[in-house]
């Protein structure tokens, strides 16, 4: 069944075509890679299903629900969830307090239960720091709970992102690079960390330029090119197809 | 928690409620010394009351929330002319016009806020300077008949409470800090709940809370409506300890003393506030023997704190939390 | 008709006399992202140099209106420019490196400390400029009779903003603050002097905002200490409806404001002109949220 599906996705910046015509599918509980060479459209295509940017054409539909042109937090309540490519923690804030970000939009409590400290209101906070700390440990940082998160070093920011953005319990996660300036530890141990968010029953799409990671953990591979989607299926394919050969592999071999 | 640490937050507890009594007494210590300006001095600190109160609920918008608001006197000027207005014409008394003026204020935030609520930091400020001026102008012209023009309205009640008349400054003394105190409760747990995490979020980057899942645009604008609502409740006591409104009261300036208050102080901290409406609105009555010359001195005392403390004079500390267990035993339990 | 025109006239009068001012908050705006809020100030320092040197000095009657008023106009720039220079001296530049806020506080407390300073130094009550300074005449423009003075005092806001557009756009220095307007850190790896930049902002802003004073006092024959709170208010106004950071757009700012005020007043109330300025800002910024001609802004995910 498809978790995510676009159809004939469109989007310009100025007569540039970022993104022109995109249909493609995601399946649930997949593990699916977005590659490209850079300025392909990947990011894009992200930016254009978690809502921060607004299709001109085509439709985009997550688990039976129209999602094109919701605002970024409306997707993220029907369970979409991402990191970015340039880090975008809350660099001043603790580890814990960024997690909490997350579990923001699963809380309950309002302004009248905050002002006035009902006990549901207390009770919440408890569960919730509670949750925030098992997605924490979850990514293995839970000891550096009270660490603001600009002091952490590169890899374990990336983690923090990937553990923020489980906290809003989402049935899609997006990762833009999740294993950017990480290390070769740093990236085996981020495979496992994907294979155990796939066995919580989370669909993972990710862009990536790490050639071996991608063909280690991913089922799928979408390939774009100059905004246009050149080639789908698994990686084992898409590694002897000769359009993705021409227009990725062969360029971006060093990789 | 180790043995020394306790005993310090104890010990700390403690003369946290030793200075707050000593502080409650400063009316009755005056007058026992028997000193002639004692009403003066009591007057001089219901107003820094007053002014904390004004600004804590400025700190909700522009410290917690970061948007660049200065003109929070628009908000105050609806609250304190409710109440005028509910008292003189209609009879209500005072403590029951509060409510009123507070849902007046933040009615008339959130008509505001929906057009302004989206735009960037200095177009946020000076639409909201605009609108401190509308407001003033507005009851100046004495709209809709009600606010007396540019001489505004006189002969307010005075509280009462159970029977108890305020007549004298130490009663309003009590009154004023009493809702300090109360702001000061009612604003820390709102800064520590869901509510007041997402302002902090929305302050640090929008962009990544809106993609955590966070409204953003609906807590800017509760933000706004909240902080207005409390600045009316302000307005009433306002009223009430002047017995007089008038559009002078509310313009230009004193958004800017209070957006002076909070940045001063710490934006987005209650201790900076507090200490910031004692500098901004005590400096000058401190610096009286200068005559003409002391807002020339508040004004480089201004700027020279700001170059020495450009974060404010208390910044926010960062969010404290009690892990429970398991996790306590086994991360620690309890984070600076 | 005749009505109509004199209100015209006037409002163009007033709008370049808004210009002038903007054009200094869109400057440092443009360069450091500072709302100047001395700035105001400024332009009152520049009326009350204007008033010593016309009125207090007599220079009119030592050297004859003409020589007197041209040199009035040098002094109030290069002495106002100074005034500026040594403001981000003392106020702004030690604070270059922290929150945007805080500096916005300091610069309220220049605002607070100059406008005491005026005060201390010229008196709290109304001061006159001369009336035999300029001669009152009228002429006949387009079948219309109008005062002299306000096409003087147009032209002279016109000739001077012409000339700091050729400036910043025909010289390298201006090249410079452009470029240190659109991205301080990149101008500053191109190897552009930023901080001599930031000192080139202070000097041109606050003599155009001095010249302003002196205009306004000429204008309107008398000047008090608090004139740089709502002129500077109006003035920062247009330069936000102009889209702040834009030169030619704080010169439409300005104009259009001035028309406003003075068409408003004639024509809708006396009592609300001033409501109806910002009213008009609210609405172009619901509609424009970063003004008429606005700064470019992309917010990179």
């Amino acid at each position: 069944m498809r978790i995510l599906s676009l159809s004939n996705v469109t989007k310009t910046f100025g007569g540039l075509v970022a993104v022109g015509g995109v249909s493609c599918g995601v399946e649930r509980g997949s593990v699916v890679g977005l590659i490209g060479p850079n300025g392909a459209g990947k990011t894009t295509v992200f930016n254009l299903i978690t809502g921060s940017i607004k299709p001109d054409d085509g439709h985009i539909f997550f688990s039976g629900h129209s999602i094109s042109g919701l605002k970024p937090h409306k997707v993220v309540t029907l369970g979409v969830a991402r990191t970015f490519q340039t880090i975008r923690l809350f660099p001043k804030l603790s580890a814990l307090e960024n997690v909490l970000s997350g579990c923001h939009c699963r809380m309950r409590s309002g302004l009248i239960s905050s002002v006035l400290r009902l006990p549901s209101q207390r009770l919440e906070e408890k569960l919730v720091i509670d949750r925030a700390m098992s997605e924490l440990e979850f990514v293995g940082l839970a000891r550096l709970w009270r660490s603001s998160s600009g002091s952490l070093p590169y890899g374990d920011q990336r983690r923090l992102e990937i553990a923020r953005a489980l906290a809003t319990e989402p049935k899609l996660l997006i990762l833009d690079e999740p294993a950017g300036g990480m290390n070769e530890q740093e990236t085996i141990e981020l495979r496992k960390l994907v294979f155990n968010i796939r066995d919580r029953d989370i669909t993972v799409l990710l862009i990536e330029h790490d050639m071996s990671f991608v063909m280690h953990v991913c089922d799928q591979l979408l390939v774009m090119e100059n905004g246009l989607l050149i080639a789908q299926g698994e990686p084992q394919d898409i590694q002897k197809d000769p359009k993705v050969i021409e227009a990725y592999l062969g360029v971006d071999d060093d990789r | 928690m180790s043995a020394s640490n306790f005993q310090s937050s104890a010990l700390g507890k403690l003369l946290t409620y030793l200075s707050i009594l000593l502080f409650l007494s400063i009316p009755w210590l005056l007058s026992a010394l028997g000193l002639e300006s004692a009403p003066y001095w009591v007057d001089v600190l219901n107003n820094i009351g007053l002014y904390t109160m004004l600004a804590l609920s400025l700190n909700l918008i522009l410290g917690q929330a970061g948007m660049f608001h200065m003109g929070h006197a628009a908000f105050f000027a609806v609250g304190a002319y409710t109440t005028a207005i509910l008292n003189l014409n209609h009879g209500w008394s005072i403590m029951a016009t509060m409510p009123v003026a507070a849902l007046a204020a933040g009615f008339v935030a959130a008509v505001l806020a929906g057009p302004i609520i989206h735009l960037r930091g200095d177009y946020l400020l000076i639409v909201t300077i605009g609108i401190v001026e509308i407001v003033r102008i507005a009851l100046t012209n004495d709209i809709f008949g009600l606010t007396g023009g540019p001489s505004g309205l006189f002969g307010i009640a005075r509280p009462s409470f159970f029977g108890f008349k305020l007549t004298k400054p130490h009663h309003f003394f009590y009154f004023i800090w009493f809702m300090v105190i109360l702001s000061l409760i009612l604003f820390n747990w709102l800064e520590n709940s869901r509510f007041g995490r997402a302002l902090k979020f929305i302050k640090e980057d929008a962009v990544a809370a809106e993609n955590m899942g966070i409204n953003t645009t609906f807590y800017k604008f509760l933000a706004f409506v909240v902080g207005a609502a409390w600045a009316g409740v302000a307005g009433t006591v306002f009223a009430c300890r002047l017995r007089t409104v008038s559009p002078e009261s509310f313009n230009f300036g004193e958004s800017v003393v209070l957006f002076t208050i909070v940045i001063l102080g710490g934006s987005g901290s209650q201790k900076g506030v507090l200490l910031g409406s004692f500098l901004v609105m005590g400096l000058p009555q401190i610096l009286r023997d200068f005559q003409d010359k002391r807002f020339l001195i508040f004004g480089a005392a201004l700027v020279v704190m700001m170059i020495f403390r450009p974060q404010g004079l208390i910044p926010p500390k960062p969010a404290r939390f009690c892990l429970p267990e398991p996790w306590a035993e086994r991360y620690g339990s309890k984070g600076d | 008709m005749d009505f109509f025109f004199q209100q015209l006239s006037n409002g163009l009068t007033v709008g370049g006399i808004y210009a002038l001012i903007a054009l200094g908050y869109t400057m440092v705006y443009g360069v450091m992202k500072l709302i100047n809020f001395a700035h105001g100030e400024l332009f009152a320092l520049g009326a009350y140099i204007g008033y010593s040197l016309l009125v207090t000095m007599n220079l009119g009657g030592r050297l004859g209106p003409p020589m007197a008023i041209a040199l009035t106009i040098i002094m109030v720039a290069s002495l106002v420019a100074l005034a500026g220079h040594l403001l981000e001296r003392a106020a702004y530049r030690p604070l270059s490196h922290s929150d945007r806020l805080s500096a916005v506080v300091s610069a309220l407390g220049a605002s607070i400390f100059l406008q005491n300073a005026i005060m201390i130094k010229w008196g709290a009550q109304y001061r006159a400029y001369g009336a035999d300074l300029l001669p009152n005449v009228i002429v006949n423009l387009f079948g219309q009779n109008v005062p002299l003075i306000r096409i003087l005092v147009f032209l002279f806001a016109v000739v001077v903003m012409t000339a700091l557009y050729a400036f910043i756009h025909r010289t390298k220095l201006g090249l410079a603050i452009r470029a240190a307007a659109i991205d301080q850190g990149a101008a500053k790896l191109m190897g552009v002097d930023v901080r001599r930049v930031i000192a080139v902002v202070f000097i041109i802003g606050p003599a155009l905002g001095g010249l302003a004073g002196l205009l306004v006092g000429l204008y309107y024959g008398q000047i008090n200490f608090i004139m740089g709170q709502l002129y500077g208010l109006k003035a920062f106004t247009a330069a936000i409806i102009g889209g702040i950071g834009n030169i030619p757009g704080a010169m439409i700012g300005g104009l259009l404001l001035g028309l406003i005020e003075a068409l408003g007043a004639a024509y809708v109330s006396v009592a609300w002109k001033d409501a109806l300025t910002f009213v008009v800002l609210i609405l172009i910024l619901v509609f424009r949220p970063t003004g008429l001609l606005p700064e470019r802004v992309a917010e990179k995910l």
